[in-house]
């Protein structure tokens, strides 16, 4: 018997039927579609579009690394040929990211230990609403000054002129970004990253923002260096998950599927957008992200024995939570497709221009 | 003259995307025909967790080729600018300044 022999005798792998197939592939394209556009996204609706099929959590939770790494990593390609990734930086990120993601891990027991599952829900949902809500609606306000000026270039904020001002050893030159910046400024960013991936399992909703308005990059780069984070995430988390057996083989290559499909037609969609664009879209995600989670939260909170509610109203408070989700990935997956046909028209209108 | 090279770039991408294409259904009957089979050892732990690793970066390359020239053969490809800019100089990090120096003999 394996490593994992005797979790898996308690888990149940599914049995496939056609419409759960139908169901993952879309979930995989629309998922690749904003991954490709803004960085990360699609793990937040997938590991509950998984349950919601029968499969049990942790192997939810395993099957969706698995799928996040070749994804990411054949978005960070694509990206890097339109000259976007910042390899090294998303390396080291990625690494540091790796580290928060331990201790995020280490918090979550602690908190299940201290409060049950319940608890445990309860802290990730807290943490998805405070952070989204406080990260989205600053990026939206940017987004919506930058739409105003209609401008393409984006200007770096005081706090990312100051970090670049940090002269401390080792300083490293990230060439791609145009950067120079101290270890000990990447480093933080990378493991906040990390515990996010272990807390709410979508780190880039503060790695992207953070490369931004932190360390001053554009819209562009990071969201495309945040493949590269998300690979070595993705990778790294895989090699766990699979250690114990978790991972459904089936279940990730039908998502994959999908995804590699979604994953490239949103990178291409970045050649034809301004940087505000991939805000826009990030910060509409996020808000109603924070949204959705809150919609879950009375769940928790009666189960704590905080509030009471009847299992109907749960029940509906759920289905909620869950439609809403899905309705802001095909939101954002139509944004970013109409973004992408208006540049593809704006484009062939220019060249017929110019004979 | 840029016409005839994107027909040409089109025509080339479902070539390849038919060869691609075939080979990922290939991948995909390969393991779904032997589902039982692939989870028994996929699920094993261990050492075995290299199995599913392996097997998603083989997929990802084949079927991430085939959607890669599906998208170009439809002619939904990246935008000019981007295209102009890869072959561009990447933006470097200023040169540092030479500090001045103090010469014996002042240079010419």
């Amino acid at each position: 018997m394996g490593h994992g022999g005797d979790i898996l005798q308690m888990l149940k792998f599914i049995d496939l039927t056609i419409p759960g197939i139908t169901f993952l592939f879309i979930l995989g394209f629309i998922g690749g579609l904003v991954s490709g556009f803004i960085g990360s996204g699609g793990a937040f609706v997938l590991t509950p579009g998984m349950m919601s099929l029968g499969v049990p959590g942790t192997v939810a939770v395993a099957s969706n690394m698995c799928h996040k790494f070749p994804k990411a990593l054949v978005g960070a390609i694509k990206r890097y040929r339109y000259g976007q990734v910042d390899v090294k930086l998303g390396l080291i990120i990625g690494i540091s990211a790796e580290v928060g993601v331990q201790v995020g891990i280490q918090i979550q027991k602690l908190v299940l230990d201290a409060w049950g599952q319940a608890g445990s829900d309860l802290y990730v949902s807290l943490a998805f609403v405070l952070i989204l809500v406080v990260v989205g609606s600053f990026i939206q306000l940017d987004a919506s000054k930058l739409r105003k000026t209609n401008s393409a270039e984006e200007k770096s904020t005081r706090l990312a002129r100051w970090v670049q001002s940090i002269n401390l050893w080792p300083m490293i030159t990230f060439k791609k970004s145009n950067l120079r910046l101290s270890f000990w400024c990447t480093a933080p960013l990378g493991f906040a990253t990390g515990l996010m991936a272990a807390t709410i399992a979508v780190g880039g909703f503060v790695g992207v923002p953070g490369m931004i308005y932190i360390l001053g990059m554009t819209s562009l780069m990071a969201s495309a260096s945040e493949l590269v984070i998300a690979f070595v995430m993705g990778l790294g988390g895989t090699l766990i998950w699979a250690w114990y057996g978790m991972v459904d083989i089936r279940l990730v290559l039908i998502i994959l599927a999908g995804s590699l499909f979604g994953v490239q037609l949103g990178a291409i969609g970045t050649t034809f957008v301004k940087g505000y664009m991939i805000k826009y879209v990030m910060a509409i995600i996020m808000l109603t992200v924070a949204v959705s989670r809150a919609f879950a939260m009375p769940q928790y909170l009666n189960q704590l024995g905080l509030i009471s509610l009847s299992p109907k109203t749960i029940s509906i408070l759920n289905g909620i939570s869950f439609g809403s989700m899905c309705l802001i990935l095909i939101i954002g997956a139509t944004i970013v497709i109409f973004a992408t046909l208006l540049g593809m028209k704006a484009e062939r209108a220019a060249i017929l221009a110019e004979g | 003259m840029a016409e005839s090279s994107g027909v040409k770039a089109r025509k080339r991408a479902i070539k390849k995307a038919l060869f691609y294409g075939v080979l990922s259904a290939g991948l995909y009957t390969a393991v779904f025909t032997h589902a039982s089979l692939v989870m028994s050892y996929f699920t094993k732990g261990g050492l075995y967790a290299l199995a599913p690793v392996v097997t998603v970066l083989v997929f990802s390359y084949v079927h991430g080729s085939l959607a890669s020239n599906v998208w170009t053969a439809l002619g939904i490809v990246a935008s000019r600018q981007a295209e102009q800019k890869r072959v561009e100089k990447p933006v470097t990090v200023p040169k540092r300044v030479e500090r001045p120096r103090l010469y014996a003999t002042p240079p010419v």
